[in-house]
């Protein structure tokens, strides 16, 4: 099969105001196939909201490449979309408009408006839609930003730690949920996360980010059945993941402290 | 809003109540009403109207108990009475015709700060050449400009549209450059990563999110407007409020001043709600 994003050797340097060359990413390479649910997880300043970017093409790399479906990115485009981690939703716009806001960039609303509704409907956003995000509580703006991002029809569906800014409880609802609208779609998701448990529970393959300059320093196949119980939760398999992971992550993470503090 | 937070899922579920018995609403527990509102938010209009009652009610007594001189002050009885004479009289009216039209015409001219302040905000390099400009004129009490304006523009309205529409037009300008400048930039990035054109974002992300800042400036700018209007009438006119006011305080008439003083007041409260109400029918979302 052939791969649905494609990273090859890709790096990223930026300056800094004051004139200091960071390395944001170094050498990243990874194939990511059509139908996957493949996080990313890393210690905190890797490079992971970056790598987003990179690939939906508000940023462009310095050198490497970034296919998607055989073609090189340059720019956004509507076989991606982006949940961002901070909702990013208009405020002056109700659910309804924010979620049509692809559509009506291209100028489709109109043949978008049935489709938005059946997105609500998915997402549990039903009857809010002429809501403003000022009067929805933290999980629902994520939901109307998870509706924007599926409503353009993208094929890859791009997520920056969309969970990181909705409570504990509502986070799990929101996985389960997640899985739920991956299995019916068949989409291709990226899933950015610093959480390992909520990669492993979530993705059928983890990659993990080395701290800055950021590469993928080990991917890890996720064999575990749909849907993800409390069993499997508590399954061996989960734990032997579960440790594998953390103890690549520990040494990219003390690596982070240590840079820190000297 | 807290009761719209309830989230869908929850909503969904159909386990069956765990606490069976009702809870007990008395009859204070109900919150008291007055015109369909609660009384909780008609308490602060109800204690300020009580305050200008009774502070009024006191500046009368002193008044009537003759403990301010009617040469330098007035008190209700007097320049309340004074006010119906000059509606009466078509002198407001003629004031009113007058200070109004020199107002709109000022305020409107300033508008234009508007569109130039969202191009500064817009292209840096337009906020470079013009920001010397902006910043003497926003430090500059322009109001010192009255003279020459009215050299240039004689004694009728076209100079006090100049000094009103100078003293709104760069608050106005100074707001919106803001406004664009605050724009937050995941709400761009956000509009980019679907697909939308520099135009685009210009037009349905960073003017909608200018716009608090905009009324914010409106409203600051019909504060300078009014004393625009004042200033300009007070130092070289023929007519209008401000001409009555210095013409009343010229020939010791004191309640006329005070009269014509309560209606200028009037209409600067009356402005400041305009835009207050528009300010939450527009932007709804800032708190």
């Amino acid at each position: 099969m052939e791969p649905n994003i494609q990273l090859k050797d890709i790096s990223l340097v930026y300056m800094t105001r004051n004139g200091e060359r960071v390395d944001a990413i170094t050498n990243l390479s990874a194939d990511i196939y059509p139908g996957e649910f493949v996080s990313i997880v890393g210690p905190s300043g890797c490079g992971k909201s970056t790598l987003i970017q990179l690939i939906d093409g508000l940023l462009k790399p310095t050198t490497g490449t970034v296919t998607v479906n055989n073609r090189r990115v340059t720019g956004p485009s509507p076989d991606r979309a982006v949940v961002f981690q901070d909702f990013a939703l208009m405020p002056w716009r109700d659910v309804n408009r924010n979620v049509l806001l692809g559509p009506e960039l291209r100028g489709k609303t109109g043949a978008f408006r049935q489709k938005a509704l059946d997105t609500l409907r998915m997402v549990g956003l039903r009857g809010f839609e002429r809501k403003f995000p000022y009067q929805l509580s933290g999980g629902m703006k994520q939901r109307a930003a998870i509706a924007r991002a599926l409503t353009n029809e993208p094929e890859i569906l791009l997520m920056d730690e969309p969970f990181a800014a909705v409570d504990a409880q509502m986070r799990e609802i929101m996985q389960e949920e997640l899985i739920r609208i991956w299995q019916a779609t068949g989409k291709t998701v990226l899933f950015i996360t610093h959480s390992i448990d909520e990669a492993i529970y979530m993705s059928t393959r983890v990659l993990l980010m080395s701290a800055r300059p950021g590469r993928i320093i080990e991917e890890l196949k996720i064999d575990l059945p749909y849907p993800r119980t409390l069993e499997v939760k508590n399954s061996p398999r989960y734990f032997e993941y579960r440790s594998h992971v953390w103890d690549h992550l520990k040494n990219e993470v003390h690596k982070v402290y240590d840079t820190q503090a000297s | 809003m807290a009761n719209q937070q309830t989230d869908s899922l929850a909503e969904s579920s159909t386990t069956p109540p765990i606490i069976t018995t009702k809870p007990v609403v008395t009859a204070s527990a109900r919150p008291r009403t007055f015109l369909g509102r609660n009384l909780q938010e008609w308490l602060p209009t109800i204690v300020g109207i009580a305050s200008i009652l009774v502070v009024g009610g006191l500046w009368e007594l002193a008044g009537q108990l003759k403990m301010i001189d009617s040469f330098v002050l007035s008190w209700p009885s007097k320049f309340i009475p004074e006010l119906f004479k000059i509606i009466g009289s078509g002198q407001l009216a003629t004031d009113l015709a007058v200070s109004g039209l020199e107002f709109l015409g000022g305020f409107a001219l300033s508008l234009l700060g508007i569109p130039l302040g969202l191009a500064i905000g817009k292209w840096r390099v337009l906020e470079w050449i013009l920001d010397p400009y902006i910043a003497v004129m926003n430090a500059l009490p322009l109001v010192a400009l009255v003279p020459l304006l009215v050299v240039m523009f004689g004694l009728g309205i076209a100079s006090k549209i100049a000094i009103i529409f100078l003293l709104a037009f760069f608050t106005i300008v100074i707001s919106t450059a803001a406004g664009v400048k605050t724009t937050d930039p995941s709400l761009i990035k956000a509009a980019r990563s679907f697909g939308g054109s520099e135009f685009q974002i210009f037009q349905k992300v960073i003017i909608p999110s200018s716009v608090p800042f905009i009324i914010a400036g409106l409203r600051l700018a019909v504060g300078k407007a009014l004393i625009g209007v004042v200033i300009g009438e007070l130092l070289a006119s023929t007519q209008g409020i401000g001409y009555s006011l210095r013409s009343a305080a010229e020939l010791f008439r004191t309640a006329n001043f005070f009269a014509n003083l309560l209606v200028l007041a009037i209409f600067a409260v009356f402005f400041n709600w305009v835009l207050t109400v528009l300010e939450k029918r527009l932007a709804p979302w800032k708190d």
